[in-house]
Order: structure tokens, then sequence, then C-alpha cells
């Protein structure tokens, strides 16, 4: 009789050491696919890949309206003074500095611009060697939730970028921004934010060379390298 | 005493009489304000005056600049903060003021609100430094007055905190206002509210 309840406890602790077991593995993969596959913007996510200008619709940020700049795709941008870039040759990189919270942009050994930018606060920008795969001239961006929601159309001067880790659909991007001016401090849910002036330099500057209001990097024409590194304060 | 020996000796003392009075004239006649050592090791004050220095922040949108001009002289300086439009290229003085020697301004670089509807600036001395917004148009601020002094407002609702810095604008109308406790330690970050004039306490440090 002893013997039978001691075999009956034995299975039982087994049964829960089993189901422990299950428990833990299931978060760990639930907790990785979630945080692997979340979106740069948790709502508009894939939409905000494409091509959007919305001129009619106000924004929203930290519980704020705010006015998106018109965009008039008919008209060409005035293009960016881009001093230099017919002299210098070689491979272009962007470095961002994530503890500096400074942009610097390099063809060869030539510095082409260095600028303070805001990366993520609310969601961590990513870190590693990325190569921008899109440039969208405008798009709709939102996510967040309670006070951090945010929706924001018009965001101008857009590189999406990616590599074997980050999935080009999660959407992390560099752009620019025109709902704070807080630069040199983090600021974003993730993307690396840029003043608007600085972004559209970098657009014309970076491949692929911008033709039209929407460009995929190509074998002929691949995407400037970025790279993301430090630790944000 | 021979006849030779007492005509040296009175040549020894005209020259001597002679050297005396050349040494004593020229130092008599020496500019009085000359230092005497060039060596010194304590720097010797220089005051610039009439010396003017420009400083300049783009907005983020790159349709407005923002220039302070800095005019030193024995008294102080004077800082003149004009509007450019980078369009048309015309400027429109804003705001001029006069500080004391020891004070100091300055022009942050996120200077404008994103809607390039406000500014800020900073003004330091050797006590603590004062942050003030103005409207870009020019206009009065609030009542009568041009500039409305954030520090000011803050130490009278909490005691507690300092201002540590202003960092830039979390929104159309919101400051970002880092503080620490007087007793020591970091504090929180707050929204300035411009349009109220009230502060908001955040959860988040914004560094």
């Amino acid at each position: 009789m002893a013997r039978s309840t001691s075999k009956s406890h034995s299975n039982k602790l087994l049964v829960f050491l089993v189901l422990a077991l299950i428990l833990v593995v299931s978060a760990y993969v639930l907790k990785k696919t979630l945080t692997q596959n979340i979106c740069a913007n948790s709502l508009s996510c894939e939409l905000s890949l494409k091509l959007n200008v919305d001129n009619n619709t106000p924004g929203v940020f930290n519980g704020q309206e705010v006015s998106p700049p018109q965009i008039d795709l008919s008209k060409k941008d005035t293009p960016t003074t881009v001093l230099g870039e017919t002299t210098v040759t070689g491979e272009k990189h962007i470095y961002v500095d994530l503890t500096t919270q400074t942009l610097s942009a390099y063809q060869a050994d030539t510095l082409f611009m260095q600028v303070p930018v805001s990366t993520g606060k609310w969601f961590p920008t990513p870190t590693g060697d990325f190569t921008i795969w899109e440039k969208v001239r405008a798009t709709k961006m939102s996510g967040g939730s309670g006070a951090d929601y945010y929706y924001l159309p018009n965001v101008p001067f857009v590189m999406f970028f990616s590599n074997d880790k980050v999935a080009a659909g999660r959407g992390f991007s560099l752009h620019g921004a025109y709902w704070h001016d807080n630069f040199g401090h983090a600021m974003s849910h993730g993307c690396v934010n840029m003043r608007t002036v600085d972004a559209h330099k970098l657009y014309d500057w970076a491949s692929p060379t911008a033709s039209g209001n929407i460009t995929l990097s190509t074998d002929n024409d691949p995407g400037t390298k970025i790279t993301i590194y430090g630790e944000t304060r | 005493m021979g006849k030779h020996v007492k005509l040296t000796l009175l040549i020894l003392l005209l020259v001597i009489a002679g050297s005396v009075f050349s040494i004593f004239y020229s130092l008599k006649n020496q500019p009085q304000n000359v230092p005497i050592s060039q060596t010194s090791k304590y720097p010797l004050p220089v005051v610039n005056a009439g010396t003017t220095q420009t400083s300049t922040v783009v907005a983020p949108d790159g349709k407005w600049k923002l220039t302070m001009e800095e005019k030193k002289n024995k008294e102080g300086a004077t800082y003149t903060f004009s509007l450019v439009d980078e369009l048309s290229n015309s400027s429109k003085k804003i705001f001029t003021k006069t500080v004391p020697v020891g004070t100091t301004m300055a022009l942050p670089l996120n200077t404008f609100s994103p809607d390039d509807k406000y500014f800020f600036i900073k003004e330091t001395d050797s006590i603590q430094t004062r942050y003030f917004v103005l409207l870009a148009s020019g206009q009065p601020i609030f009542n009568d007055s041009q500039t409305v002094e954030i520090s000011e407002l803050f130490m009278a609702k909490y005691e507690e905190y300092k201002i540590t810095d202003i960092t830039g604008w979390g929104g159309m109308n919101l400051l970002v206002v880092n503080v620490d406790k007087k007793e020591g330690g970091t504090g929180p970050s707050f929204w300035f509210d411009i349009t109220n004039k009230s502060f908001i306490r955040l959860n988040d440090r914004f560094n």
C-alpha cells in the first residue's frame, strides 16, 4: 500500500515537471517569436513600407495633435547641396552611435555629415550591420498604446534597413521627424529619427539612388550599409 | 697723494655720478603702466571691447534660421536674436537683452519648437542657468512680457528639485525638463507646457 502511494507521488511529480518544462519552453518560444517579429510601428506595420501621403489628417504624438508637413508629390524636391559628391569615391557607410545619439555618414574616409539623431526610447533600436533596402519619399507610421500612442502621416525621407536577423517587413528605418525637436536624445519607437533637413540630405546621398518617390535596392544599385552600435543611456 | 691719483679719483667720481643720474633719469621717465615682468604667471586681463560673435541654429524643417549676435563691451554683453526666413533671406529682430560681465546667453541646438512657433534660449551666470521661451513672431508671449522664464516657475512649484537641463521639445508646445534632487540623486523628467505654463511629471527620464 505504502509502495503504491509512493509510486503515485513520483508519477505526479514527473507530470508536474514535464508540464513546467513545457510551460517554460513555450514562454521562451513565444517571447522569441514576438520580439523577433514585432514591427517597428506596431499598428501600421507593413503598411508603413508603402508610399503614403495624407495632407488632410492631423497626427498624434505624446497625446498632442501635430500638423504633418504638406507634401506635393507632383513637385520635385529641391536637391540638397551635396558638396564633394562628385569628387569623392569609395563605399558609402552610415554609422549610428546609440550612446552619443549621433549619425555619421562617410564615403570612404571622407565624412559627409555628422548630426544628432533620436533612437529607440519606448522600443530598442536594433544593433548590428544593416543595408538600406528601400527608400520612400513619405509614409504613415502608427503604433504604441495609451499615452505612447502615435499616428504620424507624411513621415518624410524614409530609408528602410534590414539584415538577416531583422527582417525588412519589420520596418526599421532612418527618417525625418517633424513631431519633436529633441535630437541627441532617445525619443523613438525603434527607428532612427532625424531632423527633416538632415534626413533629406542623407536621402539624396544614400543608395539606392532615388528614382521617383519609392526606390528599391537592386544588384546594380545596392543599398548603403548602416552600422548601429552602442547602448542607449 | 699724487696729482695723477687725485685726477683719477675725480674722473671716477664724475663717471659714477653720471651713471647714477642716468639710471635715475631713465627710471623716472619709464611709463608707469608697463608691467615689470613680461613673464608673469598671472594672465593679464583682456577686455574684448566691441567684439561681435554670431551663432546660428537652423529649424529642423529648414524653413527658418535663428541667429544670436553677441556684442561684448566693458560692462557685459548685448545679445540680439533675429529670425531669418531661409526662402526670402529676410531677417526680423525678435529680442535683445543686455547682461553683466560673467553672464552669457546661448542658443540650444533644439531651440525651435517642431512647428517653429516658439524657441527657447539659455542664460548662464556663476550661480545658475535660466531658460526663456519666446514666440518666434516676436509678439509678447504672456501679458506684456516677451519671455517666460521656466526655472523660476519650476522652483516655485517643486522645491525639492533643481533643473539640470532643458534638452528640447517633446511635442509642439512641450519642453523636456530634466531635474535632479536637491539633496542629491537623479530626479525625473517633466514636460513644461508653454500653452498654460504648467509642469507635467513623467514616468520616464529623458536623458
